[in-house]
């Protein structure tokens, strides 16, 4: 830039200086001399790679979690994945308990969290597949109902499913009655909301 | 199923879009390669740490990735992009994150180069985050008078007095230093 090897003292006898529009100049050239040999760039696909996850070949829901939570409850609920993917102790419907509610356990493939979506919202008090959660806490969705969907990070490669990151908790609020529960293998006949309608 | 609730109709339901992954990720990869460097740069200039600006641009990021704005003008994008990433490092300044410039510091006296971004990053942190901030706009962005003064929602002018007013304040650092 400006030649300015200059520790500070230089500006001071520098005459170029003493006019504002060199000055003002010679303040941009720094500034960008400044921020150029703090090496901020980085390779795109880091950045890509930290934000959107490994690139998939299938397709990916964009959007805020809501709308992945629903859409894919609600389009591939259907899928009897639930009675085959862990075999807890209990037989009938999972359930969870966050704070004095009661909720449903839900399992979905193709569920893609995203972190900045979720805030804690309370501990899981009791729940007969407690052993399937990485965590004893719930966490509530940005902009949804908390006693209508909470979803619980599931242990990595609990059952035989490693892609299943998340169980999506439905509560007593729910809009979506018709979505398949988790149920483990020893239920008996597949619930016809399961059945892959 | 028995029935199907009426998605549309749900209000947690705020659809972007099915964008194919593939198409989504090109569009996004696209958007880091224009303007990751500046909303770091810009973060840098505000927080003073390479690593904080870098969390401040990455959160902007993630909001761009999960909610996408709905901007009418698409040229307005940059100036988004600017204004989440911006607000992202300030509060992180706000947080107490560390203010000083630990790594521009400690390298002054290597060579003439270090000095002055050294000089230069003192400086810098004298003056306050909006003024960083400022400065990042006008002269690492080079935004015009106009430009910053809808960034920030103020006026041109007020732009113009107090960036006459950070010329000052760093001209008088440079000199004292």
């Amino acid at each position: 830039m400006c030649g300015c090897t200059a520790s500070s003292a230089s500006y001071g006898s520098n005459s170029a200086m003493n006019r504002a529009g060199d000055f003002e100049r010679e303040i941009g050239e720094l500034v960008t001399r400044y921020v150029a040999s703090a090496n901020l760039r980085t390779e795109p696909q880091v950045v890509v790679g930290a934000i959107a996850g490994p690139a998939k070949a299938d397709r990916r829901w964009r959007g805020p979690m809501p709308v992945v939570a629903v859409g894919v409850v609600l389009v591939i609920g259907s899928i009897a994945i639930a009675n085959i993917l862990l075999s807890g102790p209990a037989s009938g419907p999972a359930h969870a308990a966050v704070g004095g509610v009661t909720y449903d356990v839900v399992v979905d493939r193709s569920l893609t969290v995203e972190t900045g979506e979720l805030s804690p919202y309370g501990p899981i008090t009791a729940s007969d597949y407690a052993w399937a959660f990485s965590q004893q806490e719930a966490y509530s969705l940005q902009g949804v109902n908390p006693r209508a969907l909470l979803v619980v990070p599931a242990k990595p490669g609990t059952g035989d499913e490693s892609w299943l990151n998340y169980f999506i908790l439905v509560g007593p609020a729910d809009p979506y009655p018709s979505a398949c529960r988790y149920h483990d293998a020893t239920f008996g006949e597949i619930p016809a909301e399961c059945s892959g309608g | 199923m028995s029935e199907v609730p009426d998605v549309e109709a749900l209000p947690l339901h705020r659809i972007i879009g099915g964008m194919p992954d593939a198409d989504a990720r090109a569009t996004f990869t696209a958007t880091v390669i224009a303007y990751d460097y500046e909303m770091v740069g810009l973060c840098y200039l505000i927080t003073g740490s390479r690593e904080t600006a870098r969390e401040a641009a990455q959160s902007a990021w993630l909001k761009y990735w999960s909610s996408p704005p709905e901007l009418r003008d698409p040229s307005k994008l940059r100036s988004w992009l600017l204004s989440v990433a911006a607000n992202e490092a300030r509060q992180e300044v706000r947080r107490s994150r560390p203010t000083v410039p630990i790594d521009d510091l400690s390298v002054a006296g290597e060579d003439s180069d270090s000095a002055t971004n050294a000089a230069l990053a003192q400086a810098l942190m004298t003056l306050a985050t909006d003024e960083r901030h400022l400065v990042g706009l006008r002269y690492l962005i080079g935004l015009n008078s106009r430009e910053i003064g809808d960034h920030l929602g103020i006026s041109a002018g007020a732009v113009r007095v107090r960036l006459h007013r950070i010329l000052g304040k760093l001209r008088e650092q440079l000199r004292d230093e």
